[in-house]
């Protein structure tokens, strides 16, 4: 199974839109970074209007951490798309290039080609999230330094320097198992189809009604959000609370992990049966 | 609403019979204040309120006659403002009437109370109390109505003399944080229903500083104070 | 060898919503065959070989393979076979040599560098090795397709029009690898072919299909000589060749007569003796074309879609 993952990830990143994903959260992150560095003096005093009306205080507050917490807030909205580019020709990509006819009557089964194409893409995934991780903390340590983490809610919550760290580990998981879901639907559409435009577009369309439907506080829309994945797609920012919410991030872990499990499972059984006419 | 209160309160208490010259107690207070022409001291800070959660800090904190007031600290922190600088903004004004209220017992220290009525009508500041103790001219705990922050009291202990000096061993402050929410943040990612903004908006505070390391009337640097923030 | 035939289908059927792609279908090839699977486009030859390689799963039939049935022995069957179906497509995007690197990595063999080279040199791409599949015109490519079904020694080779896009000597280039590695190697091979004239030069055993069903099947040798074949006998005098074949039995063999040729319908050992009497009765002959009624039918059903 190692060898058939890492020859899919071979075959992932000899493709050019692979680099799609990763060169542009660097030009992004770089963009943020660089806007807020010219603009820090104040985006800090908008983020502590009427707190200081209140309280003076000390220390870097724009540091690495906000930053981090910041890029990942806006990006985690956007990198789906960049996740669906590749994990949305993993299949129909086969088919468009007629490959499916060399690797399909290789003396291996299709469920284990299915899984490590699948795995592949999931790892890719990730691999973008942690890209995006490392840039955001290791640039903006660079350019911004460390301190204290300062998080608006419907309060405020700074965290100590020594307690940021592994909630930023924790929240860069959730957003791995947000961009994992991702990928297994667009994995899912992409085993339908013969081209992988489908496959993206649909991902996006479908990611874009839910988030629809979950913010727009309607009662019937109300009652169909808990059943949506993307209702717990933001469970990256419960790390980011004091006392966490243990419970809501469980759920969200176990209902995202259900969602990939269940589609991951439809995608086996439906390919297993397809007939290969490309 | 201050000429009535000022009536109020002279009538209760000159029908009484009971008249301590207010102003005086007030002005052996500024006497002892201004004995301090500067210190610094070493500070921990916790923050116990439900709308800002912050850990608990230490840094350094820089006074200077009148009322010049800077912290210090590689680290984030924070202290209330208004509570630090109250005495020297108290001393700087003249405008206001101090009525002598009774004497009383805070934590078994006999106390006078006064109520500060300021008379300038377009300051926030509608009424304080001050908690005296006489015995030393230290300022036991003050209670600030504000009009637009609410209440606040600041109570102040003191452990032993510095140098002869009263300097607080700790400060608590308690306060009304509902209107600590910085403008346009409007709840987190999960939403806030109206219960938890009423909640939010109805809660108390409290601001415990603990002074420590004091170093008093050493001499310090106006620079200290001019120094920018990094 | 525990197994009679390498390959044994047995009422195989496929269907496509109404349309009976494949129907009834039996097959029986022997180990050490180069079977010819024959038959017009669209007669369901690729769907078959789409089954026998479980790209497409059957609506109906049985399929064995090296005495065992296909899909509960499915990688086992497979390790042992190799296949070009229909147009060979690879990665273009990496080169020839990688594209076989993977693919037999994927296969679970360890297949070396050397070997690599080795399949390819046999197909007279070494030189190429490191281009990229995308830049190789239609004929290297089926001739990678060919390198990649003989990359692990496999027993039984399946080809699928192995010889489209090819130039004449291309064509003979294949026709001579396959030739070899039946003669010479001992491989079973189960070429598909739309062309009689290609397959019947390397093939001992064949069947002829048209829509999904078989037609004709047996040896190459019985079905081509002991099919009676349409001679056109040229002649100088037509009056009186026919005079001649008029007071003899060769009349109930006349086909037809067109312009100064006379169509008959003989055996094979007919032929030199109709051509002596003709000419000890003084009757020129300018040409004798056998035509066999086996191709004719085929091309009957080729040229007129099968009907």
């Amino acid at each position: 199974m190692f060898t058939l993952i890492g020859v899919e990830l071979f075959k992932i990143f000899r493709k050019w839109r692979t680099y799609i994903g990763f060169a542009a959260v660097t030009v992004l992150v770089l963009l943020i970074q660089t806007a807020i560095y010219f603009a820090k003096d104040t985006y800090v005093s908008s983020m502590t209007r009427g707190l200081d009306q209140a309280f003076m205080f000390t220390g870097n507050l724009l540091n690495g951490y906000l930053i981090a917490h910041l890029i990942l807030g806006i990006l985690v909205v956007h990198v789906p798309f960049l996740v669906t580019l590749v994990a949305g020709d993993l299949l129909a990509g086969e088919a468009t290039a007629g490959t499916y006819r060399i690797l399909l009557t290789r003396p291996v089964s299709r469920l284990k080609v299915l899984t490590a194409k699948y795995l592949a893409g999931v790892i890719y995934a990730n691999l973008l999230v942690l890209w995006l991780a490392a840039l955001s903390l290791g640039f903006g340590f660079i350019l911004f330094g460390t301190g204290e983490l300062i998080v608006m809610k419907s309060y405020i919550i700074v965290f100590a320097q020594n307690d940021i760290i592994w909630r930023f580990a924790i929240a860069y998981a959730f957003a791995g198992l947000s961009m994992t879901m991702v990928a297994t639907l667009a994995f899912f559409f992409s085993s339908l189809v013969e081209n992988s435009i489908g496959p993206i577009i649909s991902t996006m369309a479908i990611i874009i009604v839910f988030v629809i439907i979950t913010s727009i506080k309607i009662s019937i829309f109300e009652s169909i959000s808990p059943w949506l994945f993307t209702s717990y797609m933001n469970a990256w920012s419960l790390p980011f609370d004091d006392p966490i919410e243990v419970d809501k991030a469980v759920k969200s872990a176990v209902i995202l992990l259900a969602h990939i499990i269940g589609l991951f499972g439809i995608t086996a059984f439906i390919f297993k049966r397809k007939d290969i006419l490309s | 609403m201050k000429t009535y209160l000022f009536i109020l309160f002279a009538f209760v208490f000159t029908s009484v019979g009971f008249c301590k010259d207010p102003n005086l107690i007030i002005k052996n207070l500024q006497k002892k204040f201004e004995q301090v022409k500067d210190y610094e001291a070493d500070v921990n800070v916790k923050v116990n309120l439900d709308l800002l959660k912050v850990p608990e800090s230490n840094a350094k904190i820089y006074f200077k006659h009148p009322d010049k007031i800077k912290i210090k600290s590689e680290k984030f922190s924070l202290l209330p403002k208004e509570g630090l600088n109250f005495l020297p903004k108290f001393f700087s004004r003249k405008d206001y009437t101090a009525l002598f209220i009774k004497e009383d017992n805070l934590n078994g220290i006999k106390v006078s109370v006064i109520k500060i009525i300021p008379m300038n009508e377009t300051g926030d500041i509608a009424l304080v109390t001050l908690w005296i103790d006489e015995a030393n001219s230290i300022l036991r705990k003050a209670e600030i109505s504000t009009k637009t922050n609410g209440v606040y009291t600041i109570e102040m202990n003191y452990d032993h003399p510095v140098n002869g000096f009263y300097m607080p061993s700790s400060m608590k402050f308690t306060f009304n944080a509902g209107n600590m929410a910085p403008k346009g943040s409007d709840g987190g990612e999960f939403g806030e229903n109206d219960r938890a903004r009423k909640k939010r908006i109805a809660s108390k505070g409290t601001v415990l500083v603990t002074y420590s390391n004091y170093k008093v009337n050493q001499g310090l640097s106006d620079s200290i104070f001019n120094e920018k923030k990094k | 060898m525990d197994y009679e035939k390498i390959i044994e289908v047995e009422g195989l059927s496929k269907n496509f919503k109404s349309l009976k792609a494949v129907n009834n279908l039996n097959i029986n090839v022997y180990p050490g065959d180069v079977f010819g699977f024959l038959g017009p486009n669209g007669a369901g030859k690729s769907t078959t070989i789409r089954m026998l390689m479980t790209l497409i799963s059957p609506s109906g039939g049985n399929i064995k393979i090296f005495g065992k049935e296909l899909n509960p022995n499915r990688a086992e069957i497979l390790q042992k076979i190799g296949a070009i179906v229909e147009k060979p497509d690879f990665y273009g995007y990496l080169s020839a040599f990688k594209n076989l690197e993977i693919l037999g990595k994927i296969s679970g063999t360890q297949i070396s560098k050397n070997r690599i080279m080795e399949v390819l040199e046999l197909v007279s791409l070494d030189k190429r090795f490191n281009s990229k599949v995308k830049t190789f015109s239609f004929g290297m490519k089926q001739r990678l397709g060919l390198a990649q079904a003989l990359l692990h020694n496999p027993e039984l080779i399946i080809l699928d029009e192995p010889t489209t896009g090819l130039d004449p000597q291309g064509m003979k280039e294949i026709r001579d690898l396959i030739l070899f590695l039946s003669k010479e190697q001992g491989k079973t091979i189960f070429l598909s072919s739309h062309i009689l004239h290609e397959v019947e030069l390397v093939a001992n055993r064949m069947i002829i299909i048209n829509k999904g069903s078989v037609v004709v099947e047996g040896m190459v040798a019985e079905l081509l000589n002991s099919a009676s074949l349409k001679v056109t006998f040229e002649v100088d005098d037509l009056q009186k060749a026919l005079a001649e074949i008029d007071i003899t039995q060769w009349k109930k063999k006349l086909e037809s007569v067109v312009k100064n040729k006379i169509i008959f319908q003989l055996e094979q050992e007919e032929i030199s003796v109709l051509n002596k009497l003709l000419v000890e009765k003084g009757i020129g002959i300018s040409a004798v074309v056998p035509a066999r009624s086996l191709e004719e039918y085929f091309l009957n059903l080729t040229e007129k879609g099968g009907k």
